[in-house]
């Protein structure tokens, strides 16, 4: 799709005029999305949400000025550079024809209605059927960054978001698509909740914990904050933590966007500079902190690239899009096999950073305890906390087979974000648990 | 922006919808903010609109940015019947302050700098990690196929300052406060209970004791009276009386009074309707001790007032809270409770969320141990309590009404409670 309808070179003029100093960050961020949704199961409840809008912004020194507005024309384009730049006189600059390409026609993707039926289909397999509630978005969104020199291709995202309620609580996924392996993903984790809804909570205390692929994933996202240029800089110099030791020496982690599953992946960031196949991690050390323009201006070892926003009404910021955790060497059952005594957990449901001091949580509405090197009973909520850096210095071993995923709803800083993962199952060891809370 | 929502109106009756609803929003607003060596400004516009659409049998919600036109491009509905309440006339007196002029660039960042100055004065090298302050307006306008038709303005700011302690320790805290319009944010007192936290936090010691009498300044009182807001929304009464535990309508002393009112004078929330122009009024949820009735809709009980909000015109209407507090006692002064306090703990400082675990909610919280009235020394611990059991620990109330925002507006005065926990921190 198409965003815009305009000469983009104008648009590039006008924004040469915000500021002379050549240092200064001076772009427009467009932007469009939509969101359907509906309660599988019967086509029910039917929404349709789009908008469209841009945003201007201005950083130079240590100020920074954003404008963003909820329509796309010509005179709100001016008008929202005027209130940036501060000092345009009007009348200096003609108008510039501008307007967004037609939408097409709403509709709901053709999986999304049966996708209820294909979930329960799935439940039957297993030999499950309980009352529960599956609501299905589809979420869709464009953008073109366009800049004093550069003007951006459109990129495009488009993924589902599933949430279910039942008995046993609530559970949410994002995924690239609404697939065969979607329906049992979906069912599978229905199915476990389902299965463990009286289980009791485990003894509080410290074990080994093995960790899913998809739970993997969570507790790598909440890690990837910490290697934020913006959360290092909340405690000092973000420089100086490149070569620092954060995880043990099997984490080798990367975000690279460009290897995002295919309706996710991205060639630019929302700042439309080109991402990195950026390695976060080497062996456990610190290599290349996430950053963006902004930070990337002010640390010379950093590269930007990695800059997200939730729509035009936020401010950009560091933030990672695709973590891709390095395969290790055992299987999964090899993991298992190797814990006297400790807990499986194939998801967590939410996962929690405080930048300040490193504290972190990773909650989990259900698992199984190891016995003997074997799966056994169920368990009821429970969750890990520890400081990060400790956790992931905790990790023994990683799984040889990777699975893509999404990771879920990032919400740092009052930004709702989708984040995905290629992850792999990994062993813990030594790490405290605590009680959870039942989602109910 | 009535004319438009009527255009759009009868754009639906046109394609078949002769039951439909329109709601537009439009706003401005302003964030400034301060932290990690940056100062910015950022300038929102705002406009969307929503239309719900359908007939007893099939039903579709479309919302979209900018303003509502001629041209509607509905989606397909979906099974599902749709009800929309009647016209009912409404008086309603704007609060003053929604004419206010948004907070200037200038006016903003002093007050950020004017905080971090103070901040610093009273404990140097503490510093703002991130601080905001947001000021916006908003007009909204309904009308709808039964005959609604209704436009009011709104007026918010809130400001949420993230603050981190000298080094090494680096204590963080975060304070929030909420008024009509940015002026009216009283900065100095924000960062006077970061100042007391940071302090408290650095000089303190842990306590730990079981079933305490302690007294909480209004911003924490808010934040544990929070947890209970859920038995009285969308509930029926015997649901309600069920979850306290007050089978037999009791739920505390006769100093007991919580109300919701979607219409408070004053109020960050109040508007003449709420989000499908039901009109809008004061709701006794328990009246002297007593269960009264819960937040339930038009659609549920007949004659129930407006409780159906919109977060915004993305959102679908929902049974909601606005402005829910626990009603203050004029005759008795915040410090007198302090100063009655034989032996227990004053609250002046808390986190800012709660901690679930089973059926008991945990806060954080900061203050003194308290002996015959006086403040004997810096304590800090968490209060661990069930939610469903607080109301009737509640032994009064002072008069210092204060409001904290949580989704809802959530209000209550100074609070003498008597026998909750308090945990160490973990």
């Amino acid at each position: 799709m198409n965003l815009l309808d305009t000469d983009l070179g104008s648009i590039c003029r006008c924004l040469d005029l915000v500021s002379a100093d050549p240092e200064a960050i001076v772009d427009c961020y467009f932007e469009r999305s939509e969101e359907s949704g509906l309660v599988a199961g019967a086509i029910a409840n039917v929404e349709v949400h789009r908008e469209e809008g841009f945003a201007v912004r201005l950083v130079a020194g240590d100020g920074a000025f954003i404008a963003s507005r909820d329509r796309i024309d010509g005179d709100t384009f001016l008008e929202a550079l005027r209130r940036t730049a501060r000092r345009m006189a009007t009348g200096m600059v003609p108008t510039p024809r501008l307007r967004p390409s037609p939408w097409p026609r709403a509709e709901p993707d053709e999986a999304m209605p049966v996708f209820g039926a294909a979930v329960a289909r799935e439940l039957r397999r297993r030999r499950l059927a309980f009352p529960h509630r599956l609501v299905v978005r589809h979420h869709r969104r464009w953008l073109q960054v366009v800049g004093r020199e550069l003007v951006g291709d459109v990129e495009s995202e488009a993924y589902f978001s599933v949430r279910t309620e039942s008995e046993a609580g609530r559970w949410g996924a994002l995924l690239p698509d609404l697939g065969a392996e979607a329906a049992s993903r979906v069912a599978r984790a229905l199915g476990a909740g389902f299965r463990a809804r009286d289980a009791d909570s485990p003894e509080p205390g410290r074990c080994d914990l093995v960790l899913g692929a998809p739970a993997a994933a969570v507790l790598l996202h909440e890690a990837a904050h910490a290697l934020e240029i913006d959360t290092l800089a909340v405690t000092g110099n973000p420089d100086s933590a490149v070569g620092f030791r954060f995880g043990s020496e099997c984490l080798d982690l990367l975000d690279d966007p460009a290897a995002a599953p295919e309706t996710v992946k991205r060639r630019t960031d929302d700042e439309g500079v080109p991402v990195l196949r950026r390695w976060l991690l080497r062996g456990g050390l610190i290599c290349q902190p996430l950053a963006d323009r902004r930070w990337a201006a002010e640390s010379p070892s950093v590269s930007p690239g990695a800059a997200r926003r939730q729509s035009r009404h936020w401010a950009p910021g560091p933030r990672s899009h695709h973590l891709e955790l390095v395969a290790g060497t055992v299987s999964g059952r090899e993991l298992v096999a190797g814990v006297r005594h400790g807990l499986f957990a194939a998801e967590a449901t939410r996962g929690w950073l405080d930048p300040s001091t490193g504290a972190f949580e990773l909650s989990f509405a259900h698992g199984r305890k190891i016995l003997g090197g074997e799966l056994t009973e169920r368990v009821g909520p429970f969750a890990l906390r520890g400081k990060v850096g400790l956790v992931l210095g905790s990790v023994a071993a990683v799984a040889d087979r990777t699975v893509v995923s999404g990771a879920g709803w990032c919400a740092k800083g009052g930004q709702k974000l989708p984040v995905w993962g290629t992850s792999a199952a990994m062993l813990l060891e030594g790490v405290d648990i605590v009680e959870g809370q039942r989602d109910a | 922006m009535r004319e438009e929502c009527l255009s759009a109106l009868d754009a639906a009756g046109r394609q078949g919808w002769g039951r439909a609803e329109v709601f537009a929003k439009r706003g401005r607003s302003r964030r400034f903010r301060l932290g990690q060596g940056m100062e910015s400004v950022h300038s929102s516009e705002e406009a969307g609109w929503a239309v719900r659409f359908g007939d007893d049998r099939s039903s579709g919600f479309y919302t979209a940015s900018g303003m509502p036109g001629g041209d509607l491009a509905l989606p397909e509905p979906g099974p599902g019947g749709l009800r929309l309440p009647g016209a009912a006339a409404t008086s309603w007196r704007e609060c003053e302050s929604v004419t206010h002029p948004l907070l200037s660039e200038a006016e903003g960042l002093e007050m950020l700098r004017a905080a971090q100055g103070r901040l610093q004065s009273e404990i140097p090298e503490s510093y703002f990690c991130d601080a905001t302050v947001d000021d916006g307006a908003s007009e909204s306008c309904i009308v709808s196929s039964n005959g609604v038709d209704v436009a009011f303005r709104g007026r918010a700011a809130v400001l949420r300052w993230e603050v981190l302690g000298p080094a090494p320790a680096l204590d963080r805290t975060v304070v929030t406060a909420a008024a009509v319009s940015g002026r009216e944010l009283r900065g100095e007192a924000v960062v006077d209970r970061a100042v007391d936290v940071l302090r408290i936090r650095r000089d303190g010691r842990p306590v730990e004791s079981l079933g305490a009498r302690i007294v909480a300044v209004p911003e924490v009182s808010a934040r544990l009276l929070s947890a209970s807001m859920g038995a009285f929304v969308g509930s029926s009464r015997e649901e309600s009386a069920q979850w306290l535990g007050a089978t037999d309508g009791e739920v505390g002393g006769r100093h007991l009074s919580l109300v919701d009112d979607g219409r408070l004078e004053g109020g960050l929330l109040s508007a003449p309707v709420d989000g499908e122009g039901v009109p809008t009024a004061a709701r006794e949820l328990i009246l002297n001790g007593r269960l009264g009735e819960p937040l339930v809709a038009w659609d549920v009980a007949v004659g129930a007032s407006g409780c159906r909000r919109r977060s915004g015109w993305r959102d679908r209407p929902r049974v909601a809270a606005s402005h829910f507090f626990l009603v203050p006692d004029a005759t008795i002064s915040p410090m007198s409770l302090v100063e009655d306090l034989a032996s227990g703990y004053y609250f002046v400082g808390s986190d800012e969320t709660l901690d679930a675990k089973s059926n008991r909610l945990s806060l954080g919280v900061y203050g003194y141990e308290v002996a015959h009235g006086k403040p004997i020394g810096p304590i800090f611990g968490r209060l661990a309590w069930d939610p469903r059991k607080l109301l009737g620990k509640i032994v009064a109330a002072a008069r210092d009404l204060r409001f904290v925002a949580m989704g809802a507006m959530v209000g209550a005065p100074t609070l003498e409670i008597d026998g909750i926990d308090l945990i160490p921190d973990p």
